[in-house]
């Protein structure tokens, strides 16, 4: 079944309100992760980031069945790493420190990191009020014959 | 179906699919954190095509014959716990499809409404 | 039923009259099944917008609730239109002695 605009503008927003969602627990990941010296690869965590896309037309098409088509306008987020040489800090008390005394600290700014979670929030909050303002306007669309 | 219960008939039909849907949509959110739990969902595809063989098709009680089911959506990825439900989505289209039950709804009682006042002669 | 002006029915009816001798004038019998026909046009045009947006997605909500809205007050007017007709055919054959 084919969708009309009005409902479509369901879909977009539900995006966007999954996009500040997966963003903030990248958010969390990162402040979690801030003082990871060592991870499983040897290295000091490296912060991910989200990237933001919006739905294409030929996305649109290659997606089929009613469970996933996303109408263009929709957004959606690639998580990448954010690449760089990680910053030492003299710590030679340290367990993970070198013969100079020097540890590689994770390239994640907490502070930034508090500052982009409470966007990620009001963002997340903004596209609830677009939504529930859509609703609440289709349901007075509804009431006209009454 | 007769032309006085036309209308009637696919609005009738249309609540016996959104109903469906609801409770396919409110058990996934129940299950949004269920590892292994795949969501669910409602086909329109078959009422539409029981509306057109009632009409075109020539194929009378196709509509009333057609009932809603609900079937795995095969095209939801499942996350790391084997679950396929997002939460959001899933709250998006109960609202969608609340939209499409009030307008059913709407409807029927527009035609009702009509049908009483040519019984009682008053407008 | 509200009392009728007997005049005015008077008139209606030479309306009429003038109506079927002349070419195109309106009579009220002509407006009342044109009414009808487009009571009916309505209907099925609501009921069609209905359907398109409902099953296949066709249209916005707004048009089809104006479509139903209109359908529903051209309904009502219709059966005004008929009470009144009713009434004065009432009136009219209180009057025959």
């Amino acid at each position: 079944m084919s969708e009309s605009l009005s409902m479509q503008v369901f879909d977009i927003s539900a995006s966007a309100l999954a996009a500040e969602r997966t963003r903030l627990a990248v958010i969390s990941q990162n402040i979690a992760n801030a003082q990871v010296t060592k991870g499983a690869d040897g290295e000091p965590y490296r912060r991910h980031k989200v990237v933001f896309r919006s739905v294409l037309e030929d996305e649109v098409k290659r997606r089929s069945g009613q469970g996933g088509a996303l109408p263009a306008g929709a957004v959606r987020v690639d998580i990448a790493k954010v690449p760089g040489d990680f910053e030492s800090v003299k710590d030679p008390s340290h367990p993970h420190a070198d013969a100079l005394g020097m540890v590689r600290m994770p390239n994640v700014n907490v502070i930034d990191e508090m500052v982009d979670m409470v966007d990620a929030s009001r963002t997340y909050e903004a596209n609830l009020s677009a939504l529930r303002t859509w609703k609440q306007m289709l349901a007075r669309t509804l009431e006209m014959t009454r | 179906m007769s032309d006085l219960t036309r209308g009637f008939d696919v609005a009738a039909k249309l609540l016996d699919f959104t109903s469906a849907r609801a409770r396919a949509l409110a058990t996934n959110i129940a299950h949004a954190s269920q590892p292994g739990w795949r969501r669910v969902d409602v086909e329109f595809g078959a009422l539409l095509e029981a509306v057109r063989l009632e009409r075109d098709g020539g194929r009378k009680g196709a509509l009333a014959r057609v009932e809603p089911e609900a079937r795995i959506d095969e095209s939801a990825l499942p996350g790391s716990n084997g679950n396929s439900v997002d939460f959001e989505r899933e709250q998006v289209q109960s609202d969608k499809n609340a939209l499409l039950h009030q307008l059913a709804t709407e409807f029927i009682n527009s035609k009702l409404n009509g049908l009483r006042s040519a019984i009682r002669g008053q407008a | 039923m509200s009392p009728l002006d007997v005049s005015q029915v008077r008139s209606l009816l030479e309306q009429a009259q003038q109506g079927v001798k002349g070419q195109a004038t309106p009579s009220p019998a002509r407006e009342f099944s044109d009414l009808l026909a487009e009571t009916s046009a309505q209907q099925k045009g609501a009921e069609k917008a209905f359907e398109d947006y409902a099953l296949s997605g066709k249209g916005e909500l707004h048009d089809v609730m104006t479509q139903m809205a209109k359908a529903d007050v051209t309904f009502k007017f219709l059966l005004e239109v008929r009470n009144k007709l009713t009434d004065a055919w009432t009136e009219l054959s209180r009057l025959q002695v």
